[in-house]
């Protein structure tokens, strides 16, 4: 069965072939040209999509939600910002259903502060750094990483504040 | 922890259809890109943007945080803004907006996460993709 977010994706190269269609229609040669841009961009990008299936399939291969749901929330301490974020940056998967598996955390009276730090580090994904690299390079990669990392856990302070939890 | 050869299948088939999942939005930003550049010129899109660096990052917030799919589409789309002369600044501010606020996703996390929590998490996330932006591109040239 087709999720909604791929049935969009769908809709949209639809759309954008029938744009493509319709152009050929009044202008060939702009249609040629953005044909030979997209196919450039698309020869530059597929190696490192190879690179990043790799890198995808070690996280799902060493990774569990539920494994790592239940660690984040048995841990305690400072200790406990260090897992929600490490937990954040390795998890994968679709969000709705970190939601439900973060919702029971809440029940057990896990901080929001702690839930905050792990979706913001959610936003830093291992495997797609190589692309981040093909498009920004080495040092702006790093860079952001590492001010992404600290972020994550100035959120996660600043929510669990707010929430006075 | 043994790693079986099914195991091994099992991640290669997730991770295959994660990728297949995305593939279409993919696919339709890149020749999307291609018609775009081959249509407009090369300054048209830079011009959008004023070159002050905190209205560039509000503007490419605003649009990361409304934009919805697979990071890889935002580093395709941040790169050839890029390209076409948007600053660091304000691509920077897109692709984390992308990932961090989700105005799309805000109702199914209100609903299980708390509302209070969804506004404050979303609109924190706003302010700091901002301040991410700049703090990381000031780094970078100084570094």
């Amino acid at each position: 069965m087709k999720s909604d977010f791929q049935i969009m994706g769908i809709r949209f190269l639809g759309f954008v072939i029938l744009c493509y269609v319709a152009i050929a229609c009044l202008q060939f040669s702009v249609i040629l040209s953005a044909l030979h841009i997209a196919l450039s961009l698309l020869t530059k990008i597929l190696p490192i999509m190879g690179l990043v299936f790799i890198l995808m399939m070690l996280t799902n291969l060493f990774v569990c939600p539920e494994t790592l749901t239940k660690y984040v929330g048995k841990t305690s301490g400072p200790k406990r910002w260090v897992v929600a974020i490490l937990g954040g940056i390795i998890s994968t998967g679709p969000i709705y259903l970190w939601y439900a598996l973060l919702k029971e955390l809440i029940k057990k009276g896990m901080s929001r502060g702690i839930i905050a730090a792990f979706l913001y580090a959610r936003a830093i994904k291992p495997f797609l750094l190589p692309l981040m690299v093909f498009y920004f390079g080495w040092k702006y990669t790093v860079i952001l990483t590492i001010v992404m990392i600290v972020v994550s856990l100035l959120q996660g302070l600043l929510v669990e504040k707010i929430m006075g939890e | 922890m043994e790693i079986t050869h099914i195991d091994f299948l099992a991640a290669a088939k997730q991770s295959a259809k994660a990728l297949l999942r995305s593939a279409p939005l993919i696919l339709g930003v890149i020749f999307l890109v291609g018609l775009l550049q081959a249509f407009l010129p090369s300054n048209v899109i830079g011009n959008l943007f004023h070159h002050n660096a905190i209205f560039d990052s509000f503007i490419g917030s605003s649009m990361g945080s409304v934009l919805v799919g697979s990071p890889i589409t935002s580093y395709v789309i941040g790169g050839e803004l890029l390209s076409q002369g948007v600053s660091l600044t304000a691509v920077t501010a897109f692709i984390v907006a992308w990932v961090t606020v989700g105005i799309v996703q805000f109702p199914a996390e209100a609903v299980m996460l708390g509302k209070k929590f969804a506004i404050l998490r979303n609109s924190i996330s706003f302010f700091f993709s901002i301040l991410v932006a700049i703090l990381s591109v000031t780094l970078l040239h100084l570094i």
